[in-house]
């Protein structure tokens, strides 16, 4: 696997790094030290011919550059692609129709939190589930995002997504997007023009100013800067707990700004949000456009801090014991797998992403609903079904190699098999040595 | 909130058992203080229950956990995974049933069979009954849905529906193991046609691809026929492995392993 370079951004970057207004610096995602970049062979970015839009958005990264008004062509194409990969079933969109209530991840996790799923289940059905149900609660939506994202981080978001929301354990699933169409899918969220920003001053005076603002806001109660402490002072001004909860799930990490962030937008976001996007729960916090100006220059131009990154969890040796499918199903299938890779026969033929496809994806055909149905495999690339407990001496079985590829994934190291579960997060180290152990003694009942 | 039915014939059944239990009020005045009338209530209350509801969101988790046909069914499933035949088709009698529309009185009141789900439901039902039928050597009543003594003729008319019901199965899921699987089980049941049989669970084998216990039960005897001993040994090892802690009722054992 070849990784990108890494582009660090750690103290030794400098002062005259951050000073040339080097914005890619916060691209590097903190401390990670590797761009989320997968080996996609079909990506035309990342393979061997790229293509001028391509290179236009590296450009408008690297240069600053203000980007254009998307073209309606792309536009509409964006559309069409954003029903075709289902974004709605889990974000919202305006302009889309809801998906409908079998395929709307979000929309039932809601209900089921808040009580009020309505399937006939009883209360103690209802509470368990409440209990279980942790992801997709809280999921940005996409109506207003181009009003302050740039285009250029929409489309790389698509498609090589990267954590960007500290809080939040899911994250964008890796789809199977090229740079065409992510290009275009960021057409449709974000196809206005920006328009040239006035260069914002950034002394180290202003920059400490800024610094001591976001301190002194309270921006640390939902926020992050990488491995910059900001202490989470109280809020100046009054919100509720459920926008709370919801604006710290969601708050992205503010070294994040100077690429995701629109810059003609970047000041009054801050001074008043909700004229940029009514959904969000970001409060009003700078008192004059001055103090918004000099947090922008900070959150724009100070260099950032790395953020120690985790390794991923030590593999386990194989458990001593005979493990049956029922122990596997109970801890692991169950609990996340079944959403994507279940039985059609139970859902008018809808078997999941995983399974009868969706997302994007071609069916592959993979049940994961009963021991008989994991032994059925799954089909590979070429539309063959293949086994994925087989392994031959020395190498690993399929079921187990995509789950520790998503413990590599959160580790920063993202290679072209996806990690499962998709945009979840990674198995821990004893559920995997569970699998594998199950696996190991013959993947029986 | 309410989820709309997304079948339109499912908010027919739901028409058609509002209208049908207040004609049936009418009728049914005598049973007023009868010592009938609460077992009847009970009855009538699991076949409400028993409804399959319009929204099977979120997949096999709430499918399985609400939907009475779909909780029936994979219980079922389940009974013959461990080779409980018998109980397999005892939990199948209630799920065809009242799936079958019509067929069983105050029943078909609980499903409309032309909803596109529980279609799909019953004829996961009417697959395991075709396993359950070539599992137990043909004895089983089909009409009835009971297990036991048929006349010869009853018993090869049962192996021949069996197969015609696994072969479909197989046709619409043409590289699915399961179905493969399971009609190289009925196949080996029918006299001339075990080569298929063989060389289905072959193939499933030497791709590593053979679902369960059952299929290297099979494949056990076929190679036990064939006096192949090592393949028959071997598949009865795979079959120990697979079947886990059912192994005992579902893998076969041959004078010369003992």
């Amino acid at each position: 696997m070849a990784r990108r370079p890494a582009r660090s951004c750690g103290p030794a970057c400098g002062l005259a790094w951050w000073l040339s207004l080097s914005v890619v610096c916060a691209l590097a995602d903190c401390a990670r030290g590797v761009a989320h970049t997968p080996e996609v062979p079909s990506s035309p970015e990342r393979g061997a011919a790229p293509d001028a839009e391509a290179a236009e958005r590296r450009a408008e990264h690297a240069s600053g550059d203000v980007q254009r008004a998307a073209t309606r062509d792309a536009i509409v194409r964006g559309a069409a692609l954003a029903v075709r990969f289902e974004c709605t079933r889990c974000h919202a969109h305006a302009e889309l129709a809801g998906p409908p209530d079998d395929a709307n991840c979000a929309g039932c996790h809601a209900q089921v939190a808040r009580g009020t799923l309505d399937v006939g289940a009883d209360e103690a059905t209802q509470a368990l589930w409440r209990a279980h149900v942790r992801s997709y609660l809280n999921v940005p939506s996409l109506t207003y995002l181009g009003a302050r994202l740039r285009r250029s981080a929409i489309a790389e978001m698509v498609q090589a997504p990267h954590d960007v929301r500290p809080h939040l354990a899911e994250t964008m699933p890796r789809l199977a997007v090229s740079a065409a169409e992510a290009a275009d899918l960021a057409a449709w969220l974000a196809p206005e023009a920006e328009a040239p920003a006035r260069a914002l001053p950034h002394d180290a005076a202003t920059l400490a100013h800024g610094r001591q603002l976001v301190e002194e806001l309270g921006c640390g109660t939902c926020h992050e800067r990488c491995g910059e402490h900001i202490p989470a002072r109280p809020l100046r001004v009054a919100i509720d707990a459920e926008s709370l909860t919801r604006g710290i799930a969601l708050a992205p990490d503010l070294a994040e700004v100077p690429t995701r962030l629109r810059r003609d937008r970047l000041v009054q976001w801050l001074l008043a949000p909700r004229t940029i996007d009514p959904e969000t729960t970001m409060p009003a916090l700078p008192r004059s456009r001055a103090e918004a100006e000099a947090i922008a220059a900070y959150l724009s131009y100070a260099p950032i801090v790395p953020r120690a990154q985790p390794a991923a969890p030590v593999r386990l040796p194989l458990l001593g014991r005979r493990v049956t499918f029922a122990e596997v199903e109970e801890r692991v299938f169950r609990r996340s797998c079944w959403h994507c890779h279940s039985e059609p026969d139970f859902n008018e033929g809808d078997g999941g992403p995983g399974n009868t496809g969706g997302f994007g994806f071609a069916g592959r055909g993979l049940s994961l609903a009963s021991a008989s149905a994991v032994r059925s495999g799954a089909r590979d690339d070429a539309g063959l079904r293949r086994s994925i407990l087989r392994s031959a001496p020395g190498e690993t079985a399929r079921l187990v190699e995509v789950l520790l590829a998503r413990q590599r994934e959160e580790a920063g190291d993202v290679r072209a098999l996806r990690g499962m579960p998709l945009g979840l997060p990674a198995l821990s180290a004893e559920d995997i040595q569970l699998v594998e152990s199950w696996i190991a003694g013959g993947a029986g009942e | 909130m309410r989820h709309a039915p997304r079948s339109p014939a499912l908010a027919y059944g739901r028409r058609h058992l509002a209208k049908r239990l207040v004609s049936r009020r009418r009728n049914a005045r005598w049973l007023a203080g009868s010592p009938l009338l609460p077992s009847i209530v009970g009855v009538a209350m699991l076949v409400c229950a028993a409804v399959p509801s319009a929204v099977l969101a979120c997949h096999n988790i709430i499918a399985i956990t609400v939907d009475e046909l779909a909780r029936r069914v994979t219980h079922a499933e389940k009974r013959l995974t461990e080779g409980d035949t018998v109980g397999a088709v005892q939990v199948l009698r209630f799920a065809l049933g009242i799936s079958r529309g019509g067929a069983q009185g105050e029943y078909e009141l609980a499903a409309d069979p032309r909803s596109p789900g529980v279609a799909r439901v019953r004829a996961r039902g009417e697959r395991l009954l075709a396993v359950a039928v070539v599992r137990r050597d043909g004895l089983i009543d089909r009409p009835r849905l009971r297990a036991g003594w048929v006349p010869d003729g009853v018993r090869a008319a049962n192996f021949v529906w069996a197969e015609r019901i696994l072969g479909n199965a197989r046709r619409d899921s043409p590289d699915a193991p399961v179905a493969i699987a399971r009609h190289a089980e009925a196949l080996a049941r029918i006299p001339g046609r075990s080569a298929e049989a063989l060389t289905a669970l072959g193939e499933l084998d030497r791709r590593d691809l053979v679902p369960d216990a059952w299929g290297y039960a099979v494949l056990a005897r076929l190679a036990d026929t064939r006096h192949d001993v090592a393949a028959r040994d071997r598949a009865v090892r795979q079959c120990t492995t697979l079947g886990g802690a059912h192994a005992g009722a579902v893998c076969p054992s041959f004078e010369s392993m003992r």
